[in-house]
C-alpha cells in the first residue's frame, strides 16, 4: 500500500454553499451538532486527513481505511449531540476513530475465528514481509510490523496516547502495551537498518 | 561488543541495560536505576547508539505527515447521513438483555412475526367470509404523522429527514421527540403512501449497506438474519394485502407498522453489527 502523504483530493460542496468564511471550528461543531450538514462537511474536511491516517496505519489497507473513515464520520454525526466539549473536538473525534477501528478489528477477528496477537503475547509474524534487501521508509516499516505491535506503536508513538489509555482501548495490561511498543521499536530499527 | 561500565562483564551489563531499556525510554525507572542506566550509556557506545536510534524513531513517528484518502469520501458520508429515518417506538426500559443479542432477538422476532402473520391471515379470512364475530370496520381518522423526527442519539442511524423541512436553507437536525411513538402509517388514505416511501427508502439504504458488508458478519448470523427477514417480509406482504381489502382497519395498520418497525430494527441492528 502506498503509505505516503499526498495532496488531498479535490473537495466538493453540498448545494454549493459549503464555504462559510466566518466559521470557526467551535461554531462548526455547534452548528453540526444542531444538524447543519454544511458545518459538518467543513469539520470533515478539516479532520479527514488525521482520521484517515489513523485508520490507514492501523489496518494497513487503504480501501478498508477509506471505508472506516466514512464509518467514523457517520458515527460522529450520530453522536455529535452527545459531545459536551469536555475535550477538544479533534480529541473526541480521534478517540471515536480509534474505537471504530478497534471494533472493526474485533469484528474481523470474530469472522476469521482465529486469534490475532492482541493480547499481551508478543507476536513474531510480521503483517507483511518486506522484500529482501529493500530499504524501507518508516511508513512501510510500520505497515510491515506484526499487527499487535503496529497498533501499539501507532497509538503511542504516532498518535500520542498513553500506555494506560492504550491498555484500556486494547483490553491488555499497561505492561503488555509497553512490551509491544518496545518490540515494535526494535523491529523498526532492524527493518530500517539502523 | 559492549564497553565495561560497572562491575559486571560488558555483555552482562548491556543485557541488564536492555532489560530496562523500555522503562528507561518511557521514563519509568526509579531514580537509582535510571542513574545506573545513564552511567552505562555514558560508558557504552553501542547502547548509547541504540537509545539514540530508538529516540529518533519515536521523534520521526510523531512527525509523520498525515495521509490522505485516494478519493473524496464526503459523498458516501453525505448519502449515509441524509438517509431518511423512520422513528421507531422506544424500547421498553426493562427489556431483557438477551433481546439485545441479535440472533436471539431474531429468533424471538421470527416467533413474533409468525404469530402476527397468523393473526393477519385469520383476520382477513374472517373479513372475507363475513364471520359474525368480526367487528364491523369503521374509518379511523388518525393524524397523518409521517416520521419527521430522527431517532434519538443512541439510534443506529440518527439522521434528519430531509423531506420534513424543505424550506430551511441548510438541513438541520430537528430535536428528537422524547418518548414519542409516531403513527407511521395512518388509516386516512393519503399518508400511508408517503410513509411507506420513507420506510422503503431507509430499508433500501440499509439493505445496500448490509450487502456491502455482509462479509464482516459470520455466516450463521447472516443465515438467521435472512431467514427472519423472509418471515417479516411475508408478514408485511400479508398485512398490505389485507389492508388493500380492508383499508379502514386500525388493527391491520398497527400490524403493518409493527412488521415494518421490526424489519427496520432488525436491519439497523445487523448494520451496527458490521461496525461494532
Amino acid at each position: 500500500m502506498p503509505m505516503t502523504a499526498h495532496e488531498p483530493p479535490v473537495t466538493s460542496t453540498v448545494g454549493g454553499s459549503l464555504a462559510a468564511p466566518s466559521a470557526t471550528p467551535e461554531t462548526d461543531v455547534a452548528q453540526a451538532a444542531a444538524g447543519d450538514r454544511h458545518a459538518f462537511e467543513r469539520l470533515y474536511r478539516a479532520h479527514v486527513g488525521r482520521v484517515y491516517s489513523l485508520c490507514a496505519r492501523m489496518v494497513g489497507d487503504p480501501a478498508a481505511a477509506e471505508e472506516l473513515t466514512q464509518d467514523v464520520f457517520v458515527r460522529a454525526w450520530e453522536k455529535l449531540a452527545l459531545y459536551r466539549g469536555e475535550s477538544a473536538f479533534s480529541t473526541w473525534l480521534h478517540r471515536l476513530a480509534v474505537n471504530v477501528v478497534l471494533n472493526h478489528r474485533k469484528a474481523e477477528g470474530r469472522r476469521r475465528t482465529r486469534l490475532d496477537d492482541d493480547q499481551d503475547v508478543l507476536d513474531v509474524q510480521p503483517a507483511r514481509q518486506a522484500p529482501a534487501g529493500a530499504r524501507l521508509d518508516l511508513e512501510e516499516a510500520i505497515a510491515a510490523l506484526p499487527p499487535g505491535a503496529r497498533r501499539v506503536f501507532i497509538l503511542h508513538d504516532v498518535e500520542g496516547f498513553k500506555h494506560e489509555e492504550i491498555a484500556t482501548m486494547l483490553g491488555v495490561t499497561s505492561g503488555g502495551s509497553k512490551a509491544q511498543l518496545h518490540r515494535a521499536r526494535m523491529l523498526l530499527r532492524q527493518a530500517l537498518d539502523r | 561488543m559492549m564497553h565495561h561500565p560497572m562491575n559486571r562483564s560488558g555483555a552482562a551489563a548491556c543485557a541488564a541495560f536492555e532489560a530496562r531499556l523500555a522503562d528507561y525510554l518511557e521514563g519509568d525507572l526509579p531514580p537509582a536505576q535510571r542513574a545506573a542506566a545513564e552511567r552505562h550509556l555514558a560508558a557504552c557506545p553501542a547502547c548509547s547508539a541504540l537509545v539514540a536510534d530508538l529516540q529518533a524513531l519515536r521523534d520521526e513517528a510523531r512527525a509523520l505527515p498525515p495521509l490522505q484518502p485516494s478519493r473524496d469520501l464526503w459523498d458516501g458520508i453525505a448519502r449515509r447521513i441524509e438517509t431518511p429515518v423512520v422513528a421507531l417506538p422506544a424500547r421498553r426500559a426493562a427489556e431483557p438483555s438477551w433481546l439485545r443479542r441479535p440472533w436471539l432477538a431474531a429468533a424471538a422476532v421470527a416467533l413474533l412475526m409468525a404469530g402476527s402473520a397468523g393473526i393477519t391471515y385469520q383476520l382477513t379470512a374472517r373479513t372475507r367470509t363475513g364471520a359474525p364475530d368480526a367487528p364491523a370496520p369503521r374509518p379511523i381518522a388518525l393524524a397523518p404523522r409521517l416520521a419527521t423526527q430522527p431517532a434519538g442519539p443512541d439510534s443506529a442511524v440518527a439522521t434528519p429527514v430531509t423531506a420534513a423541512a424543505p424550506e430551511t436553507p441548510a438541513p438541520t437536525r430537528p430535536a428528537p421527540a422524547a418518548g414519542s411513538t409516531p403513527a407511521r402509517l395512518a388509516a386516512n388514505g393519503a399518508a400511508p403512501t408517503v410513509a411507506l416511501e420513507a420506510y422503503d427508502a431507509e430499508i433500501a439504504q440499509l439493505r445496500r449497506v448490509l450487502d456491502e458488508r455482509r462479509a464482516s458478519l459470520d455466516t450463521a448470523t447472516v443465515r438467521i438474519l435472512e431467514q427472519n427477514l423472509v418471515i417479516i417480509d411475508r408478514a408485511i406482504r400479508e398485512s398490505r394485502a389485507a389492508l388493500a381489502r380492508d383499508p379502514a382497519s386500525r388493527l391491520l395498520y398497527q400490524q403493518l407498522n409493527a412488521a415494518l418497525d421490526t424489519k427496520l430494527e432488525l436491519m439497523r441492528t445487523a448494520v451496527l453489527l458490521t461496525t461494532d
